[in-house]
């Protein structure tokens, strides 16, 4: 591992470059030391050190706590206090800075050495935890779906922004709220928690909320003991879906209902002339068989027309497919005995 | 002799069944729809009135109305002829005006037999009715009794024709057949028949 890196800031010159010794002397990169608040800054802009020693008394307007807070803020690196001071206003200001430490001179450098170890060891935890919640927050808020982390009393641990969104309060004002005062439950969503909680297995459902529809989907959470402590409610916006359903089963109940109109003319269409066929047959006497023959041909081109006719029953197949698992040619033979279907 | 009236609108079966009946011994009128039907109904009082169903502009069932809607061809026996399977609506709407239903197509001896029973069996429901009203029995009562047997017999045999039969079909027959009762409870005996066994309809 490359060598730390720290800006020391103090206004004097010898303690500084004593303290710059010592650092060095101890296994850190210390390149320089400034006086003032100001340079203090900007120095920590330029370089990026690791982290910054800061004595609290300073040349100039700026104290020590100041300087420490705008390179916290600007620059996010870990600032330990140097000071003489031992009374407990001036420490409790420093630490409302959130400082990494504080040290009070005179010190010994193996105090020192320590107090920055611990102090770049924070750091670095504070900034990989900072990471990965950024990183569960871009996934949680890359997708389109609505997400909600219960606890075990059903109130809100986090949501992601769509949920914030729909929900029409920041993310922040939901944390703590109990989901059952919020118009996204209803009695069964609530019963459905306590089922996930007591049966420990993800359950999926669909609801309407307003004017939209929704898949939920519940998912227990356990601890490393494998006990259930949390609850993630995922809510799949499926609106879109639902009215193309709708539209295919009004589309489609309006084309069979046309169909068996149809049918029942078809009925008639067909009936008749096998009557006449069939009465002219009767009655026995070869000369109707033109007749007869005329109705034959009666009948098949009405097959022909239907024939051309129904190839509108596209919107019958797909709904027929769509709710009742069937349709012409769509499912294959199982054991691929009969060939093609026809 | 007999006379029969055809209505429908298909040439080929007016044809077919004139020729058939004439030379089974009946006079046959045939006309092709509702409105020629009525119109010739002024004149002649056939014995039997084959109806088509699936005609235009006046379908066969607005025609049977028409004509149980008119006291002076309210009696004479009709007899739906048609491709077409009813609906229960229709059999619980119609099924008191009509002696039977038969579909088309249909063998020429199968439509003779038929023809002749609903023909035969009207009546012997007519001398049953007769004596039954010399007996001293309620005019409203005997045709309501009537009303339901015909009712009931035809909707036994149609229900073969449903499809699906349902819950509802079962208990269609059942209230009927509970009015039936209760009117011939209300009956007097007559002379002709005390036993009131007649009214039966022949199917195909």
């Amino acid at each position: 591992m490359a060598k730390a890196t720290i800006l020391v800031v103090e206004d004097e010159f010898i303690t500084g470059a004593d303290i710059q010794n010592n650092l060095r002397e101890t296994g850190y990169d210390v390149p320089f030391v400034v006086d003032n608040g100001e340079d203090a800054i900007t120095k920590a802009g330029e370089m990026h050190p690791d982290l910054v020693l800061m004595d609290i008394t300073l040349i100039g307007e700026m104290t020590g706590i100041a300087a420490a807070a705008q390179i916290r803020d600007r620059y996010g690196i870990p600032v330990i206090f140097l000071s003489a001071h031992s009374d407990d206003t001036t420490i409790t200001r420093a630490l409302e800075s959130e400082p990494f430490g504080y040290v009070i001179k005179p010190f010994e450098s193996r105090d020192l050495k320590i107090r920055i170890e611990i102090a770049l060891y924070k750091h670095a935890m504070d900034e990989a935890l900072r990471e990965r919640e950024s990183t569960i927050n871009a996934l949680l808020n890359t997708i389109p779906d609505a997400l909600v982390l219960l606890d075990h009393e059903k109130k809100i641990v986090a949501v992601n922004e769509t949920m914030a969104r729909q929900l029409q309060k920041s993310r922040e004002a939901l944390k703590g709220l109990d989901i059952a005062d919020l118009p996204l439950a209803n009695t069964g969503t609530l019963q459905q928690i306590d089922d996930v909680y007591v049966q420990g297995r993800p359950v999926h459902g669909e609801e309407k909320r307003g004017d939209r529809w929704y898949e939920v989907s519940m998912f227990p959470m356990t601890d490393t003991n494998g006990r259930i402590t949390r609850i993630a409610i995922q809510s799949h916006d499926i609106t879109g879906r639902k009215h193309f359903e709708e539209q295919l089963k009004n589309e489609g109940v309006g084309q069979i209902e046309q169909n068996m109109e149809q049918f029942q003319t078809l009925n008639d269409q067909i009936r008749n002339p096998l009557q006449a066929i069939l009465g002219y047959l009767q009655l026995g006497d070869p000369a109707y068989f033109p007749k007869i023959i005329h109705h034959v041909q009666e009948i098949d081109n009405l097959v022909v027309r239907l024939d051309k006719g129904w190839v509108q029953s596209e919107k019958v197949r797909s709904f027929l497919f769509r709710h009742y698992r069937h349709g012409a040619g769509i499912v294959p033979d199982p054991d691929g005995t009969k060939g093609e279907a026809d | 002799m007999e006379t029969v009236m055809i209505v429908d609108d298909t040439p080929a079966i007016r044809e077919v069944f004139t020729l058939f009946l004439k030379r089974s011994g009946y006079l046959v009128h045939a006309v092709m729809g509702g409105r020629e039907c009525l119109e010739l109904l002024k004149t002649v009082q056939p014995d039997l009135i084959l109806l088509d169903i699936m005609m235009e502009p006046e379908d066969g069932w607005e025609t049977l109305d028409a004509i149980k809607s008119n006291p002076a061809t309210r009696q004479l026996p009709v007899m739906m002829f048609s491709a077409k399977t009813p609906t229960r609506t229709e059999i619980r709407e119609h099924g008191s005006q009509i002696e039977d239903y038969i579909f088309k197509p249909v063998e020429l001896a199968v439509l003779s037999r038929s023809i002749a029973s609903v023909i035969e069996n009207c009546r012997v429901v007519q001398r049953e009715k007769e004596s039954l009203i010399q007996a001293g029995s309620d005019r409203d009562t005997i045709s309501e009794y009537y009303n339901r047997l015909r009712s009931v017999t035809l909707i036994k045999k149609l229900m073969q024709r449903f499809r699906d039969a349902e819950k509802g079909d079962e208990d269609m027959i059942r209230v009927q057949e509970e009015q039936m009762v209760q009117f011939r409870k209300n009956l007097r005996p007559g002379t002709d028949r005390p036993q009131l066994s007649g009214g039966e309809i022949h199917g195909q």
